[in-house]
């Protein structure tokens, strides 16, 4: 019997394994391969357009830390970084609870379907379509300019959505917002729609408000998708990228903009210093690696959760 | 029963994987893949010739591919560092230093583009032609077009603001002044421009300013950023332009050069080709006669008479093809040129053919006397190393002071700064 479950076991073991496989297959060629890749190549002097190619230490690495890089330092990309992933991320994993929650609240399953279709669909549209529309609400004639004015009881200010460093930034910021939400939405309306509902029910017959249900009961028992969304959401933000590319090419100033991602394609593609590129990619895979660590500690007691 | 259903699966993978190869395909068939930047005329004009020219040559097929012109920058920079580039491209004068130096471009097959030698392929095209595209004695391509920008004018517009459109601004000051009172502000909001410049082309349009002042990118001595205080009156009166001055016009606005031609904006800077476009797109407008094209404005107290720098676009070929692709990829190149008459007429594009410069169809095209004496007062556009850096340096001043506020002498020094780093 015991020989039995054992081989039971295995064989299910080695469906799991061959399953496995072209998975593991697909993260080795594309995601532990570059990363090799890109270590190797932050060591050396490689250029995209010669393809020459000789190893320097760490001189790439000192360079991106303590010179200009024609311009636009790394440090000023970190900047750029983290004040558009923590002006993002923050605001985005609130709002997309709220609005999962009230969603989740919505007796009709077709009201619901609807509103996760709404938030949602600005998600599957390319940057370029997204950028160039907001490029239309952020002209000194458009949409943003009439709300801004009405809400600042101001006439005729041009609040400069694309010309302001300020401003430029905080463009950035509500694009993405936008384009995201609805991602995140559906991730916490997931987690929402796994709590039990007897555990509402025993709350509603404990007496419990809703106001009080939700911070005691709705968000410890979340606490697993928050980790798991906000988590996402601050490794999308600080891989950031097209937004800010876009608006550059729309003829917005780079410098205010230049988050990591965008002076490594400049210095890797523009300028075809490969060897360069590669050690901003290695710099931003570190700092990934720590945030994400540090999340990780914070939410620690997300696995103690069970319904 | 899984050992063989895994067996036939697996079988039939591999005749999958082998069928392409297998398709009877001759050895000698060429595929000819050509990238090239958008333009929606020269699209209809390039693909029918390509039809032709496959007619003409069975044993080849092209593939033609557009891209933005920035994006086709990136895509021929990114494919030639895989080592996976097109067959045959195009690049303008500025974009193309790294792919020449580093040997990624084949010499000029005067045979296929139908020229006994390359002596008398020089012969055909106007002096300068080749310069950008010349290294150690060798040619490595040849120009689809070559193009210097102009003031476009909308005489109705200038009339109707009490100005004199027979006489359109000849110096920036004047432009400024026009501009300025053509400009629409609606509760303080910019709504219609009467100019604005053509971002981010800086080494065609804010060069020559530069160089008006005495200023230039390169001292005689060799040194970046030759005379400081030419670039801070050329900065400073983009800084009056931009946002944080007049607010007359802005990097992030509306292309003035398309505006041009719904009538939306009084002027802008644009080659001869923009009247073909205007024709197309307008040609009603086009009919009217109420637009001219005016020389390049020069600062009143300019030291220089300088026109914008015109630029060439050259077709190249990748020097990894294999041979016969190669020598057909030229074949393709020189039957474009050979048709040289009908860019000019459809497009208004000028390849710089003798045979063209001199022809009557280019001197019956309007304002093409504009054109050709401004082309008397320039200098090419910068082209050497880096120049395609430079151009995005240049440019970050300009916007640095433009949008920003940066005082002009201190954004000269940082562009000196990142320029001396990027050429040493």
């Amino acid at each position: 019997m015991g020989q039995k479950s054992y081989s039971i076991e295995r064989k299910q073991a080695k469906w799991g394994l061959i399953f496995t496989i072209p998975c593991l297959i697909f993260f080795a060629v594309f995601s532990f391969y570059p990363i090799i890749n890109a270590l190797i190549t932050s060591l050396t002097n490689r250029r995209a357009i010669a393809r020459t190619s000789e190893f320097v230490g760490l001189e790439n690495y000192i360079y991106i830390f303590t010179k200009d890089n024609g311009g636009f330092p790394l440090s000023n990309s970190i900047r750029a970084t983290l004040i558009f992933t923590i002006g993002t991320f923050i605001p985005m994993i609130i709002a997309s609870l709220i609005i999962a929650t009230f969603l989740m609240q919505l007796r009709k399953d077709k009201y619901r379907g609807f509103f996760q279709l709404m938030y949602y669909t600005p998600a599957v549209l390319s940057s370029v379509v997204a950028a160039s529309i907001w490029m239309i609400i952020f002209d000194p004639r458009g949409l943003m300019n009439q709300i801004s004015n009405f809400v600042m009881h101001t006439s005729g200010v041009d609040y400069n959505w694309l010309v302001d460093s300020t401003m430029l930034q905080i463009s950035t910021m509500m694009i993405y917002f936008w384009k995201y939400i609805g991602y995140f939405v559906i991730l916490f309306i997931t987690g929402l729609a796994a709590i039990p509902n007897t555990i509402y029910e025993a709350a509603t017959v404990d007496g419990s408000s809703r106001w009080h249900t939700f911070w005691k009961i709705t968000l410890p028992l979340l606490k697993p998708t928050t980790a798991m969304v906000s988590i996402m959401a601050m490794l999308q933000c600080l891989k950031t990228f097209s937004t800010q590319y876009m608006l550059h090419q729309g003829g917005s100033s780079r410098f205010p903009i230049d988050v990591i991602t965008m002076n490594i394609y400049f210095t890797g593609i523009r300028n075809g210093r490969l060897g360069r590129a590669s050690a901003m990619s290695i710099v931003l895979f570190l700092i990934m690696l720590v945030f994400t660590y540090i999340q990780l500690r914070l939410t620690r007691s997300s696995e103690d959760v069970e319904y | 029963m899984i050992r063989v259903k895994a067996k036939a699966f697996i079988y039939l993978l591999f005749i999958l994987i082998l069928l392409p190869s297998c398709s009877g395909e001759k050895d000698d068939f060429v595929t000819i893949e050509y990238w090239t930047h958008e333009d929606d005329s020269r699209k209809v004009l390039e693909e029918r010739l390509i039809e032709s020219f496959e007619k003409e040559n069975p044993g080849v097929s092209v593939i033609r591919t557009e891209y933005g012109s920035a994006e086709l920058v990136d895509m021929i920079s990114a494919s030639f560092g895989a080592d996976d580039g097109p067959d045959l491209f195009n690049l303008p004068s500025e974009e193309i230093s790294a792919l020449l130096l580093n040997d990624k471009l084949d010499p000029v097959d005067a045979a296929s583009l139908g020229y006994d030698s390359i002596e008398s392929l020089k012969d055909a095209y106007i002096q300068s032609s080749f310069s950008t595209v010349t290294k150690d004695g060798l040619i490595y391509g040849i120009p689809l077009e070559y193009t210097i920008w102009c003031l476009y004018v909308n005489r109705t517009l200038l009339s109707n603001h009490g100005f004199n459109p027979d006489n359109p601004p000849a110096t920036w000051e004047e432009l400024m002044e026009i501009a300025e009172k053509l400009t629409i502000r609606k509760d303080g909001i910019l709504e219609c421009r009467g100019f604005d410049f053509r971002y981010p082309y800086y080494l065609s349009f804010f060069v020559p300013m530069v160089r008006q002042l005495g200023g230039d990118i390169f001292a005689p001595d060799g040194s970046v950023i030759y005379n400081d205080d030419a670039w801070e009156r050329a900065l400073s009166f983009m800084y009056e332009w931009g946002p944080s001055g007049r607010n007359l016009g802005s990097p992030t606005y509306a292309n003035a050069r398309e505006l041009f031609n719904s009538e939306g904006i009084a002027m802008c800077l644009s080659g001869l080709y923009q009247e073909s476009r205007l024709l197309s797109q307008n040609p009603e407008f086009y009919a009217s006669g109420d637009w001219m094209v005016a020389p390049f404005p020069v600062f009143s107290d300019s030291v220089s008479d300088e026109a914008a720098s015109p630029y060439f676009h050259y077709f190249m070929v990748n020097s990894a093809s294999d041979e016969k692709t190669k020598v057909e990829a030229w074949k393709l190149a020189g039957y474009f040129a050979a048709h040289a008459e009908e860019y000019l007429d459809e497009i208004g594009l000028i390849m710089p053919l003798k045979r063209i410069t001199d022809s009557d169809l280019l001197h019956s095209k309007p304002y093409s006397d504009v054109f050709i004496n401004d082309e008397k007062r320039s200098h090419e556009v910068y082209s050497g190393p880096h120049a395609s850096e430079l151009q995005s340096l240049i440019g970050e001043a300009v916007e640095s002071v433009m949008l920003y506020s940066v005082p002009p002498e201190k954004a000269v020094q940082a562009l000196r700064a990142s320029a001396e780093e990027l050429l040493k």
